[in-house]
Parts: C-alpha cells; sequence; structure tokens
C-alpha cells in the first residue's frame, strides 16, 4: 500500500503553532473542519480526546499518529502536522512530538483499511533514515514527496 | 512419505475444549498438545499501544484461543478426528468459531506408528 492514495500536498501543515497537546488537537480540528466543513468539530475533537484517553498515539521518536472513525467522514483522510515547535504529547518515549499523522477514517464492519493504513506509518517511523529525511524536510513539497515515494 | 498428518484445530470458543478433548479421547484418538494463542487483532489492540483504539473491535470475541495439534496415523483417522470436533463443536464455517485444517507429515522422529 502506498500512502499518496490518501495523503494529499494540500492536507499537510508546514510550522503548525501549537502551545501544548490540548491546544494542538483544537487547532487541528479547526484545520480539518476548514477543509471538511460538514464536520462537526466538537465530535470530531471528542472523538480524538477519546482516542488518546485510551493511549496515547504518541508512538516515539517525535512522531504521534492520532486517529478517529467517523461517522461524517465517507473515505480515509490523513491531515499531517509539521509542529513548529515540539510539544509533549504524553509519548510512550516520553520525546516531545515534532510531526503528527492525523487519520480520519470512514467507519466500516472491519475497518480493515484503517488498519492497513495505520500499519503503514507505524512501519514507516521504525526506519531511522526515514523519519531523518522527514524531519529535516524543510517544506510541504519536500516532506510530501518524501511521504509518497515511500514504498 | 508417512501416511500420518497433522490435525491443527483452533477453537475460539475455548471452554469447549473439554468436551472436544473428551470427543477425542472417547475415538481413541489420544495424542494432541494444546497451545494458548490470541487472534492477531486481540494481540495488536492489547499489546501494541496504537492499536489500542481498536480494541472495540474485537470485543466480544474471547481473548485467547485454543490451538489443538495431533498427529495422526492416516486419513481415516484424520476424517474421524475432524469429524468428532465437528460434531462437538459446531460448525466452523460460522464467524468467530474457528479454524481446522491438516497437513502431511514428511521425516519425522518419535512417532510411534
Amino acid at each position: 500500500m502506498k500512502l499518496d492514495l490518501f495523503i494529499q500536498k494540500e492536507h499537510i501543515r508546514f510550522r503548525f503553532d501549537a502551545a501544548d497537546k490540548t491546544d494542538f488537537f483544537k487547532k487541528m480540528v479547526k484545520d480539518i473542519v476548514s477543509v471538511y466543513p460538514d464536520f462537526e468539530e466538537e465530535r470530531l475533537l471528542e472523538l480524538f480526546y477519546l482516542r488518546e484517553e485510551t493511549m496515547s498515539t504518541g508512538i516515539g521518536n517525535g512522531i504521534a499518529i492520532p486517529h478517529v472513525m467517523y461517522e461524517k467522514c465517507k473515505n480515509h483522510e490523513i491531515f499531517v502536522y509539521r509542529l513548529a515547535k515540539a510539544i509533549d504529547f504524553a509519548a510512550l518515549d516520553k520525546k516531545p512530538v515534532e510531526l503528527v499523522f492525523a487519520m480520519i477514517g470512514a467507519p466500516s464492519p472491519s475497518n480493515i483499511v484503517n488498519l492497513q493504513i495505520l500499519a503503514k506509518l507505524a512501519l514507516m517511523m521504525k526506519h531511522p533514515d526515514f523519519l531523518d529525511t522527514l524531519l529535516a524536510a524543510e517544506n510541504r513539497d519536500s516532506l510530501y514527496e518524501a511521504l509518497i515515494r515511500y514504498e | 512419505m508417512s501416511k500420518a498428518k497433522l490435525l491443527v484445530c483452533i477453537i475460539e470458543k475455548e471452554d469447549r475444549l473439554e468436551e472436544v478433548l473428551e470427543a477425542l479421547l472417547e475415538q481413541g484418538i489420544t495424542g494432541a498438545s494444546i497451545l494458548d494463542a490470541r487472534g492477531m487483532f486481540e494481540y495488536m489492540a492489547d499489546e501494541i499501544p496504537l492499536f489500542a483504539g481498536f480494541r472495540a473491535l474485537v470485543q466480544g470475541s474471547n481473548p485467547t484461543n485454543k490451538i489443538i495439534l495431533s498427529v495422526v496415523p492416516d486419513k481415516d483417522t484424520l476424517r474421524l478426528a475432524m469429524d468428532t470436533i465437528q460434531s462437538v463443536y459446531g460448525d466452523f464455517s460460522l464467524p468467530n468459531t474457528g479454524i481446522m485444517f491438516s497437513l502431511d507429515i514428511g521425516d519425522s522422529r518419535g512417532l510411534s506408528f
């Protein structure tokens, strides 16, 4: 599976400002709703918070992959946020998070595509060289190119 | 190649294991190993933090499964074992029940038939 089916360059935010994790989620949801006006800001925020309550989606090495299934989502959307300043995300390795992949999935009986996308992202982030490339990207274009080049 | 077969039976309703083993024994199938196992989704939801949010997907299914491994001497005994298991356990084609299959045995050591 290649991610170019799910990641659009227009959904990548560079130098995204957030004071902390709560502030990030509020701004992130606002941003997503600005792209999809039929999404409900409060509901989406609640879903992301509920998921974080289960366990932080900060998987380590500066990466977080918050994800929700949202009934109004018809496809599988990924928004990418390269933060202007790393923030505490209660990540598993306790390192601050610099890069966030927010996934909103269309609910389905098996959720198999959502699981496949998550697994793909998790696998990608286990490659140190690739991770270095992502974190070193200096603009949206180079971040996007790195992401879609990855097999 | 040996005529022996390996029967692999994964049952999700582990509360039925006792009955299955008793039925096999009654039919003279006396050798089997029983392994504890977890399904892939159960394992990922419980052990890999990123997938913790998918715990609800596997709610309702048993957290653990049982695997029965049994080497039987020939295809007739294999058929008997499979029929016996199905007669007490039920239809494997239903969701969340399990799977059952067999494999040919090649070289072996320690088998007494």
